[in-house]
């Protein structure tokens, strides 16, 4: 404990230096609460968005890219249904591991999904795609009358910016 | 105390349940509601600490917003949770003192125009005009007279004013002894009593 006794001010004069204070500070209270919920808010959005979609960080140039590339892919893909129609469907399908034959041909089908839309960390809408994509390989040998198919899928998520007015 | 009557006190005294060192536990495992609660307790303490550095409201309740930001950022440095509070203040007082020296031009309290609070107008459309005038001239005088007082010295008067703490409780927060807490109040009462008898009718 202290020895010093400290002046006091008089009742008047603390009231002027409580009253002074309380005017400049009492309004800047229950700011940093605010703040902090929504700095905590941002946070758990901005989290949660680096987890669900990667991509639109990439930059807008991947976006239009993508947007090409589902259009060239959905015109190749229509060629390729149409191609794929025309094949004999009463011969039977083997693995193509086990033989070997010559290669006849490789196609290419896709298909794309809606998948909603979403806006991106500046607000922008984007279209979301999904695209699965189906790689035929077939085999045909002439002679033994065989055919083989092989199929690989494979899925595909693409963000289409879209136009606000 | 009038002002610790209206907030959880900021240097303990408080239960087990929700101490400090156990809001300060739950903070440092990422519980934003302790964190929340840890401001509402602080926050009086860190704004006087800041504008005992800067003198200008608005500036110092930024620095509070920041130093909190700063302090859950880095909730796990801290390695004593009963020393919360001056922690919290040490940042605070740190981010008022790097903002003063990088603004040269921030409004000071020696500015008649910082002490324009909003509180000091509230019913100005129904006060006798000398009267508001003469509670602004009060104001603005009482702005000075604490702007005279020393860096060292302001903060302990805030904290005793605003906050109505203890010399043992303003020690604790500013890393002090009481005798030196007192010490500074004592010279401080000695020279706004000079400054602020003028002031009275």
């Amino acid at each position: 404990m202290s020895n010093i006794e400290p002046p006091q001010l008089d009742a008047h004069q603390e009231m002027m230096v409580s009253d002074f204070l309380r005017g400049e500070l009492d309004r800047q209270t229950g700011k940093a609460e605010a703040r902090f919920r929504e700095f905590l808010n941002s946070d758990q959005q901005e989290q949660k968005q680096n987890y669900r979609l990667p991509l639109p960080r990439r930059g807008g140039w991947f976006l239009s890219l993508a947007g090409a590339a589902v259009a060239a892919c959905l015109g190749f893909a229509a060629g390729a249904w149409n191609l794929r129609a025309k094949a004999p469907s009463n011969v039977p399908v083997q693995n193509p591991q086990s033989v070997s034959l010559p290669w006849v041909q490789q196609t290419e089908d896709q298909r794309t999904y809606d998948g909603g839309t979403y806006v991106d960390e500046n607000g922008d809408p984007m279209r979301i795609l999904q695209r699965r994509k189906w790689q035929t390989t077939r085999w045909f040998d002439e002679q033994k009358q065989l055919k083989a198919q092989s199929v690989v899928p494979e899925d595909e998520t693409v963000y289409v910016k879209m136009k606000t007015y | 105390m009038e002002a610790t009557s209206q907030q959880d006190h900021p240097t303990g005294d408080d239960s087990v349940a929700d101490s400090t060192e156990a809001l300060v536990l739950r903070a440092q495992r990422k519980d934003g509601e302790a964190f929340a609660q840890l401001i509402r307790r602080y926050e009086r303490v860190t704004l006087s600490v800041a504008y005992g550095v800067l003198s200008n409201s608005d500036a110092a309740g930024d620095m509070v917003q920041e130093a909190f930001l700063r302090a859950w950022q880095r909730m796990g440095e801290l390695k004593e949770p009963a020393r919360f509070g001056t922690w919290v203040c040490g940042i605070a007082r740190n981010l008022a003192i790097d903002s003063r020296r990088r603004n040269k031009n921030l409004k000071l309290a020696g500015d008649s125009t910082a002490f324009e609070s909003s509180a000091l107008i509230d019913d100005r459309y129904g006060a006798d005009p000398l009267d508001e005038l003469s509670r602004k001239e009060r104001h603005e005088m009482v702005g000075r007279a604490l702007q005279s007082l020393d860096d060292a010295t302001r903060p302990a008067v805030i904290l005793r004013y605003y906050d109505g703490l203890s010399s043992r409780e303003i020690g604790q927060l500013l890393e002090l002894s009481p005798a030196a807490v007192d010490m500074r109040l004592s010279r401080a009462r000695q020279q706004l009593k000079g400054l602020l008898a003028t002031t009275q009718v």
